[in-house]
């Protein structure tokens, strides 16, 4: 089986539960694609012969396959949730834009602080280097202050700024755990229920389990610090996924579940197999419920400490062909 | 204070800073904040209740913080060019209240305009 097959398999346990309840509440059996009353056991003849020599009618017949149908219905949509959902591959191109983003950003050599990734330094970004040697040499008040409230907390904002790129990039990175492992943990349970209903009439316990992998697919890491200036008390929620995760959160990924089930009838494998697709749902709703939290953490530190993300508008910005106070150069 | 051709190499350095340099990591801030995504709605979509925040799950959370991102990051290069153009003027209006600075300046302008 896979994840592509779902609704074929979907379809396979439904046909499969309606002609193994109908047998065994009715004798009713399949053949060919057809339903057929159990025969009279004092008359012989099939009823698919023609000659019907069963107890039952052939309207008695119709509705009981027409109940069974109507019973087993809700298998498809159980399985219609996950018939689409995220595609992991799709998240590749958007997390290689944010990389490109974080890349510019690198005043020096950078180690992405969620997944410990290293990230080269942008040698473009050394021409502020140069222009605050120069612009340190003029003594004008906006030259100044450009100089202070600019320049010299560029390398602290910037790397604040990278570690947000870090933050969505690996948020995308999460989500693509996330939907791999959902993938296959849907389709683990697709096939442990057609199993299940294999083998649930057989002599011995008809038991089996299922991992909730989903579970360990993000990370939460609560308080991501950031550098510099007053944001040495801040901190952004993150999130990782569970197998690109920095050793120094390691700690923090949540051990999967393994949950058993079992059934020794049609009805409570279907009924197992409900609560084995509530199960994952719940499990993918909060590792994902994770994901907007960071997210909506972040963004609100982030607007709530403007500053120690970008700089003010420097006065310099403001004056140009305004007479720039750049003052006199001090050759000291 | 430096005046004649001693201001003349102050001044052309703080053109090129204006000129330049500023610009050059303008550009730098411009290409990551065009780097970012702006919409990730395509590739979230789930056909049931499937995950937290409805069809689309985290795609508005996460969007959201991008906004701000790029946000910050267009404002910085934003701002970086406005400043290097108010250096660029400083330093040519400067340049005109001495002849000799003058001549030193221009001469380094075309200087720095051939090894760029």
């Amino acid at each position: 089986m896979s994840f592509e097959e779902l609704g074929f398999h979907a379809q396979e346990i439904y046909d499969k539960a309606v002609e193994k309840y109908l047998f065994d509440e009715f004798q009713i059996y399949k053949q060919d694609g057809m339903f057929y009353p159990p025969p009279d056991p004092y008359g012989g003849a099939s009823y698919g012969g023609g000659q019907s020599s069963s107890y039952m009618t052939e309207d008695q017949l119709k509705q009981h396959v027409w109940d069974a149908e109507m019973k087993f219905n809700e298998i498809h949509s159980l399985f219609n949730d996950f018939l689409v959902l995220p595609d992991p591959g799709d998240f590749d191109g958007p997390m290689g834009q944010v990389t490109t983003c974080m890349n510019a950003l690198c005043t020096e050599a950078f180690t992405d602080p969620i997944q410990g990734d290293p990230h080269p330094v942008n040698t473009e970004l050394s021409a502020m280097t140069v222009a605050g040697n120069t612009i340190d040499e003029w003594d004008g008040l906006a030259a100044q202050a450009f100089n202070d409230n600019f320049i010299i907390p560029f390398k602290d904002r910037t790397h604040n700024q990278f570690i947000v790129g870090s933050i969505l990039m690996n948020a995308l990175n999460a989500e693509k755990e996330l939907w791999k492992r959902a993938r296959l943990n849907i389709d683990d349970i697709a096939h442990k229920v057609s199993s299940a209903l294999d083998h649930y009439d057989d002599c011995g316990k008809n038991d089996w389990e299922i991992g909730l992998s989903v579970v360990g697919a993000v990370v939460a890491i609560a308080a991501l610090p950031l550098t510099g200036g007053t944001s040495a008390a801040i901190a952004l929620g993150a999130v990782a996924s569970g197998i690109d995760v920095a050793n120094t959160f390691a700690g923090q990924i949540e051990d999967e579940p393994k949950n058993d089930y079992s059934a020794e009838s049609v009805e409570g494998v279907i009924d197992k197999a409900k609560q084995g697709i509530n199960d994952l749902k719940e499990a993918v709703q909060k590792a994902e419920q994770k994901i907007v939290d960071a997210m909506s953490n972040s963004s609100g530190v982030v607007s709530s400490y403007t500053t120690d993300f970008v700089a003010p508008r420097p006065t310099l910005a403001d004056q140009g062909t305004h007479n720039p106070d750049v003052g006199r150069p001090d050759n000291d | 204070m430096s005046t004649g051709h001693d201001l003349g190499v102050d001044l052309a350095e703080l053109w090129d800073a204006g000129q330049n340099q500023l610009p050059k990591v303008a550009g730098e801030f411009t290409k990551a904040a065009n780097a970012l995504p702006t919409s990730i709605t395509g590739i979230m979509y789930r056909s049931g209740p499937v995950g937290a925040g409805g069809s689309y799950g985290a795609s508005s959370a996460w969007e959201s913080l991008a906004d701000v991102l790029s946000g910050h990051l267009s404002t910085t290069a934003g701002n970086l060019m406005d400043t290097g153009a108010a250096l660029v003027y400083a330093a040519n209006h400067y340049a005109q209240t001495d002849a000799e600075a003058q001549a030193e300046f221009e001469r380094r302008k075309r200087e720095i305009g051939h090894v760029q």
